[in-house]
């Protein structure tokens, strides 16, 4: 039997122990040397929902002291973040209730305005108060998105944050 | 949600939050991005792509999927038209930087692994078998290393589509060790260390 043939021979049989004994150690290798940035994950969801919603991107312009690691990984943070873009300025504040959970409340300039909470396992939705005013009561902890729509012109684009740790 | 024999398979997981997301869950999306994200970014470096480029890529990708998630029409498919578009936009990144010093950060030597486990004899021949690991898989041709590369960071049921997505002939691994794990077998076999280790 030639080498060719005996490669041809164990190329057809199944995979074994030692074959994924090789693998393993080739991925172990590979998580170590070549891990995947930590962030990228994020950073392709973010771009992924400006494209999908056409929006236009809010930038933080303020945040108080608690939130300064704003992406950090400190626990027990509340605080207040101030956001603007071309169509509307927005201020949030989010404090803590319990180990697991957060209020968020908020403000925006503009009239009645529809308020997108993107948490990283659901969705919730208000409507902005007579005052500009909107309440979530129960936020999971993590990094979130506010996608705002404004009702009084329903052609405007909508306007996105950049994720907030909570 | 699982496959048959309890390993979770990769395409039923993203087949599964890719039909939430169409079905008008936009959490469906970012379950997507989580789980394979991993195996992309994977993909797109066993290219021979550079971190950065390799990041572009990637977030390509999945900005492509944006623009053309009604046009896959077989939810079951997404996770290789997710590795098929990486690759080929990685094909294209590296066909046009060829011969500019793009492996920065992974070359033909041996990567600094850092080692783990207390016991320091542990970590000793935990390197020893990752060094000799490394050596035979980089005697194997090209091909056969951008292969395996991704299948190591695969589950045992995604072997076939991934392998088809990566433009490998059907039979190169799967149910069967196909002619890369086997080259890279028979050089194992003829190491001494290797059984030892």
């Amino acid at each position: 039997m030639t080498a060719e043939h005996d490669l041809d021979a164990l190329a057809a049989e199944p995979i074994d122990e030692q074959d994924l004994r090789a693998l393993a150690t080739l991925r172990s290798i590979l998580q170590a040397s070549d891990p995947v940035p930590s962030d990228l994950a994020e950073r392709a969801k973010f771009a992924m929902s400006v494209a999908a919603l056409e929006a236009e991107i809010a930038e933080i312009t303020t945040t108080t002291p608690e939130l300064a690691g704003v992406r950090s990984t400190d626990y027990d943070r509340a605080g207040t973040i101030t956001f603007s873009s071309e169509q509307l300025s927005a201020m949030i504040t989010i404090e803590l209730v319990e180990g697991t959970n957060a209020r968020l409340s908020g403000w925006v300039t503009t009239g009645p305005t529809h308020i997108e909470l993107r948490e990283r396992s659901r969705t919730q939705e208000t409507t902005t108060d007579d005052a500009g005013r909107f309440t979530f009561t129960s936020v999971q902890r993590g990094l979130v998105h506010l996608v705002m729509r404004r009702l009084d012109d329903p052609q405007s684009r909508p306007v996105i944050t950049p994720a907030i740790e909570i | 949600m699982h496959a048959e024999g309890g390993t979770r398979s990769l395409a039923e997981l993203a087949a599964n939050a890719f039909s939430d997301y169409r079905d008008g869950r936009p959490e469906g999306m970012s379950e997507l991005v989580d789980s394979t994200t991993s195996l992309l970014w994977h993909t797109a470096r066993a290219q021979g792509l550079s971190a950065a480029q390799a990041e572009d890529v990637v977030q390509n990708t999945w900005l492509s999927l944006v623009q053309h998630a009604s046009g896959i029409t077989d939810p079951r498919g997404v996770l290789k038209w997710l590795l098929t578009t990486t690759r080929r936009e990685a094909w294209a990144v590296s066909k046009k930087s060829r011969r500019e010093d793009v492996r920065e950060d992974i070359g033909d030597a041996m990567p600094e692994v850092p080692t783990t486990g207390d016991e320091p004899a542990d970590a000793v021949v935990r390197s020893q078998e990752q060094g000799l690991l490394w050596r035979h898989f980089k005697d194997l041709p090209e091909r056969c290393q951008q292969l395996l590369r991704v299948i190591a960071l695969a589950e045992r049921p995604d072997y076939v589509q991934v392998a088809d997505a990566l433009g490998m002939p059907v039979g190169s691994i799967g149910p069967t060790r196909g002619r890369c794990l086997a080259k890279l077998k028979l050089a194992l076999l003829g190491d001494p260390g290797w059984a030892t280790s």
